[in-house]
């Protein structure tokens, strides 16, 4: 009985010793590189974002790494970047964070995009007590993931309210010959939720009535009845917030049914490229978000532009600044804390301030910095900025060229 | 309600020829198939390249896809699964699903994650049926899929083959004592099912998108229309799928989007609970 209870400690103590040996980092130690770690969605629906995701990221990690590395401490340190792929399933991105936060020894997490996935991060964020920085949340959805509100946790992305009401004002006042009346299609995962519910609240004060809405899971392969009921419903304004594959079942079936929407808004799956490659010309007019174009002028637009260019014409070159700038907001954090110590590197974070890639960025006391709102539409196989207006925005095409 | 109940019996053909493959494995061979959904896909993914390698039409590129594709399902039940049947039911089991994370990996490295749509000039166009619009690809698919169905019914009722067939699938030592070859005949049910699986493959590339991951929901759907359907019936699977089609379309019309799917598994359990056997139960194909 003895030697067995000698032997439990032995055994533990070899177990945390093999476990210390399997990780790749050490963060913590005095001169060793500093290891952030990123969860992706290289596979899986997800994918699209995943691979101009991590393009960002290891920019970013590449470039400070050129210049010798980050001082910490008064010691200069290179960077190391692990990432892991969640194949776009919530449960494999938390268990990703726990590997990189506990095995990678992580200084900071990085997210993959969309709150199914970025949540269940700043969920292992806050249990293991190291800070994470996200964004493709938006804000909405963010704050209502944590009623306590968020301790590691820093999400900088648009505001849902902001977005809908550029989107929705541009329907309602740019285009007046369109009836006003507001189809909705959402799927029932939190941001689909949320912007429904959101779109339901600020419809009505820009003039817009909700005709009919939509919501189902996301995966669902048969849309027919759903469009038969919006074309019934007469609605000349279509929003939906679905994922990509949901996004093209739901035009062909619109363009089968003969519904011709004159507005036709999409957020999350009618963001990239692949998004207009699959529908071609149908694809033509959408309306889809945006947080990031060059003519906003922001410091090293132009060559992250030219750097990513080659991943399409739609919102990931925005992907790539997106996740490039937060990985600089982090190395800086690190430099200003002068230590790897989760708290002071999350108490670093907290003083951000300052004009970065993707645009200004200070976090609120609620651990947010907001995103400008840019509106864009597809036209010609790109996207163009069609909001705010500047010298450089293009007219917004009415009615919605791909479905007439 | 019209158009939901005529589009849910055309969708529903297409949840059929999915659980035919599944079926006819578990009914031949006693093959729990958890690669199925991906055989669906790697169909997709041979119509994409044959259609856009060689400028046809999707449709007529399976007939360079189904061959290639009965193909390597033979050889795949040969050199893999055969040899794994004759130790029980979890071997197979384990190997298939093996085989189907495998599939997603190599067709993610081959493709990327990207999703793809398969083009033809009807993918989106629409056509009338007593006041009802309903997309092409569904009337196609409905049309593919009764044929194969009917083929499928003669080909296990009216030859040797089918006879063969349903003995091996009742008794295949006593088969092989009379004769029977049955390790040739489960390698061409497994290239014929991978076969049908590539047609259902091309009309879910023509009705919606594909990528590596997308046979995971069809499959569960696939399972869903052969436990209704009966293990061992073929024609209650068609039947099977239809009501799947329609009592999905009702139910998200009646209850919401939301509730689709939990509607059409509470009707499944509901008649599991009242018939045990499926619809036609164990009674002969």
């Amino acid at each position: 009985m003895a030697r067995r209870l000698v032997l439990v400690p032995v055994a533990v103590s070899l177990a945390v010793g093999i476990a210390a040996c399997g990780s790749t980092g050490s963060s913590g130690s005095g001169d060793g590189p500093i290891v952030l770690g990123a969860d992706v969605s290289l596979t899986g629906p997800l994918s699209p974002f995943g691979a101009t995701m991590r393009a960002g990221y290891e920019r970013a990690v590449q470039e400070a790494n050129a210049q010798g590395g980050i001082m910490v401490g008064g010691k200069r340190r290179k960077v190391v970047l692990d990432v892991l792929d969640d194949r776009s399933d919530p449960t494999t991105a938390g268990d990703n964070a726990r590997t990189l936060a506990l095995k990678s020894n992580a200084t900071i997490l990085f997210g993959p995009a969309s709150p199914p996935l970025t949540l269940p991060v700043a969920q292992v964020a806050e249990r293991e007590k190291v800070p994470a920085l996200l964004s493709f949340t938006p804000l909405v959805s963010f704050h209502n993931a944590s009623k306590s509100g968020w301790k590691y946790t820093w999400d900088t992305f648009v505001n849902e309210p902001d977005l809908i009401n550029a989107e929705l004002s541009a329907a309602a006042t740019q285009n007046p010959k369109s009836n006003r009346k507001l189809a909705i299609f959402a799927d029932t995962e939190q941001d689909g939720q949320v912007f429904s519910r959101l779109w339901h609240e600020q419809a009505p004060a820009l003039g817009l009535r909700v005709a009919y809405t939509a919501s189902f899971p996301a995966g669902t392969s048969d849309l027919s009845s759903f469009v038969a009921k919006a074309k019934q419903s007469g609605a000349d304004v279509v929003a939906m917030v679905l994922t990509e594959p949901d996004t093209v079942s739901l035009y062909k079936e619109m363009k089968a049914q003969g519904y011709h929407p004159k507005v036709v808004i999409g957020e999350k799956g009618t963001a990239l490229a692949s998004f207009q490659r699959l529908l071609g010309p149908l694809a033509n007019g959408t309306v889809t978000m945006g947080f990031w174009a060059p003519e906003l002028g922001y410091p090293q637009g132009a060559q992250l532009e030219s750097a990513a260019r080659h991943f399409g014409g739609g919102q990931e070159v925005s992907n790539v600044v997106d996740c490039y700038s937060l990985v600089q907001v982090g190395l800086k954090a690190i430099e200003r804390a002068g230590s790897t110590d989760p708290d002071k590197v999350n108490a670093a974070i907290a003083q951000t301030s300052g004009v970065f890639p993707l645009g200004p960025i200070r976090f609120r006391k609620d651990h947010s910095a907001v995103l400008k709102v840019v509106m864009k539409q597809w036209q010609d196989a790109e996207t163009r900025q069609v909001y705010p207006k500047g010298p450089r925005t293009s007219q917004m095409a009415f009615p919605m060229p791909g479905l007439s | 309600m019209a158009s939901t109940v005529v589009n849910g019996i055309l969708i529903g053909s297409l949840y059929a020829l999915v659980a035919l493959g599944l079926q006819q494995a578990f009914a031949v061979m006693r093959l729990v198939n958890l690669a199925y959904g991906e055989f669906v896909v790697v169909g997709a993914y041979g119509a994409w390249l044959v259609s856009r390698g060689l400028h046809v039409d999707p449709l007529l590129a399976l007939a360079i896809v189904c061959p290639v594709i009965g193909i390597l399902g033979y050889v795949l039940q040969r050199g893999l699964l055969g040899p794994l049947l004759s130790r029980g039911l979890e071997p197979p089991l384990v190997a298939t699903f093996g085989l189907s994370l495998i599939l997603v990996s190599l067709m993610t490295q081959a493709f990327s994650g990207d999703s793809r749509a398969l083009d033809a000039s009807y993918a989106t166009s629409g056509v009338a049926i007593a006041g009802v619009q309903v997309r092409v690809t569904y009337l196609v698919t409905f049309g593919i899929a009764v044929a194969i169905f009917a083929a499928a019914h003669v080909v296990m009722t009216r030859t040797r083959t089918g006879a063969a067939l349903r003995a091996i699938a009742g008794d295949p030592d006593t088969a092989r004592t009379m004769g029977v070859n049955v390790e040739h005949l489960y390698g061409w049910t497994l290239g014929l099912i991978a076969a049908v699986g590539a047609v259902a493959g091309t009309m879910i590339g023509l009705s919606f998108s594909f990528d590596p991951s997308t046979g995971a929901s069809f499959l569960l759907k696939g399972f869903t229309v052969m436990v209704l359907g009966g293990v061992e019936s073929i024609a209650g699977v068609l039947v099977a799928g239809i009501i799947v089609g329609v009592v999905g379309g009702v139910g998200g019309e009646v209850f919401g989007g939301a509730y689709q799917d939990m509607v059409v598994l509470i009707f499944l359990l509901v008649l599991l609970a009242l018939r045990p056997t499926g619809l036609r139960g164990r009674e002969a194909t």
